[in-house]
């Protein structure tokens, strides 16, 4: 891949020359990440397919009008981009998730959130489960626009944090500050759902779930639970 | 204080990669940042760290941009029957036709 070792600034410069080579590689560099992003907005690989190649178009077809503003990368404006799409997609749509756990599955997540315990089961470990995955995701997702900013772009993105200050408009340690308020409000968020799971679970044995409207969690329980 | 540990902490964990280090769990588990604080970290992390996009899809992509590229500047692509020409290329042909066409 050419430029492979050039720095946005000087990508984007290349393609503003007329160089398309040059948008290959930011094509390359940031592809995987747009893509995980639109993921985690639609949670859907075919919209996040879509949402992801049509970030690209539009960048290209802007690329011209683009300035870096102080920020290193060209990240945030893609990622600007990729989320304006994904609301556009998802405005007509039910966005809400349905997550099927069960009470050890439940009890394991709110060990690790509280306690570290011994990190077993370690992060990785609880998200070989698709169901974990789309809560964790689901959580970041609904968190406030500047947290979740933050926490996307400091996880995802992978910014540092002079960068997401660049591009949010704020001092480092704002963005330190909200680092550790998204981080407190997704663990939050995490233990409501899963209360929420616990809830639907108990309606469901009463026969009252059907009186429970626009949850966003559907509970499986245990096999030896059910009898 | 807890901001700054924390930021520390999400620091090494994005540069350490998965999974987590214990050593990395450890050196910070005495320190002023409560544990579930790290954990949410390591979950917020390793949530976003996936999913992989299919190959096929950075193909899709590829291919949009670059037709998206020569519908931007008024020329229908012409490519090659047989050779499959790179992203870079189609794109760079299409600028090069929209310089000759402003420098008409």
């Amino acid at each position: 891949m050419p430029y492979e070792g050039e720095s946005d600034h000087e990508l984007v410069g290349r393609v503003a020359a007329g160089d398309g080579a040059a948008f290959d590689t930011l094509h390359r560099r940031y592809y995987a990440r747009i893509y995980r992003l639109a993921y985690l907005q639609t949670n859907n690989h075919a919209d996040a397919e879509d949402i992801a190649a049509e970030t690209f178009c539009r960048a290209f077809e802007r690329i011209g009008q683009f300035g870096f503003k102080g920020c290193e990368s060209i990240y945030p404006w893609l990622h600007r981009i990729a989320v304006n799409l994904s609301i556009d997609l998802c405005r007509d749509r039910s966005s809400r998730v349905t997550v099927s756990l069960d009470t050890d599955t439940i009890e394991g997540i709110r060990g690790f959130l509280d306690r570290l315990a011994d990190a077993h089961p370690t992060p990785e470990e609880l998200l070989e489960r698709h169901e974990i995955q789309t809560l964790v995701r689901a959580s970041i997702a609904s968190l406030s626009e500047d947290q979740r900013d933050t926490i996307v772009f400091r996880f995802l993105g992978e910014l540092s944090l002079k960068e997401i200050a660049d591009a949010m408009h704020r001092s480092e340690g704002a963005v330190k500050a909200l680092l550790h308020r998204g981080i407190v409000s997704l663990r939050k968020e995490i233990l409501e759902r899963l209360s929420k799971i616990e809830r639907m679970d108990l309606l469901a044995h009463t026969g009252d779930a059907t009186n429970v409207r626009g949850d966003s969690v559907r509970v499986h329980r245990r096999a030896d639970q059910t009898g | 204080m807890s901001e700054e540990t924390l930021s520390e902490f999400i620091e090494e964990l994005i540069k350490r990669g998965e999974p987590v280090p214990r050593d990395l769990i450890e050196k910070y588990k005495g320190k002023d940042v409560p544990p579930s604080e790290l954990a949410g970290s390591m979950l917020a992390r390793a949530a976003l760290k996936g999913p992989d996009a299919p190959s096929s899809a950075l193909q899709n992509s590829e291919r949009r941009v670059s037709e998206a590229a020569e519908k931007a500047h008024g020329r229908e692509s012409q490519p090659a029957p047989h050779a499959r020409t790179s992203l870079g290329a189609r794109v760079l042909r299409a600028a090069l036709r929209l310089l000759r066409l402003r420098n008409k």
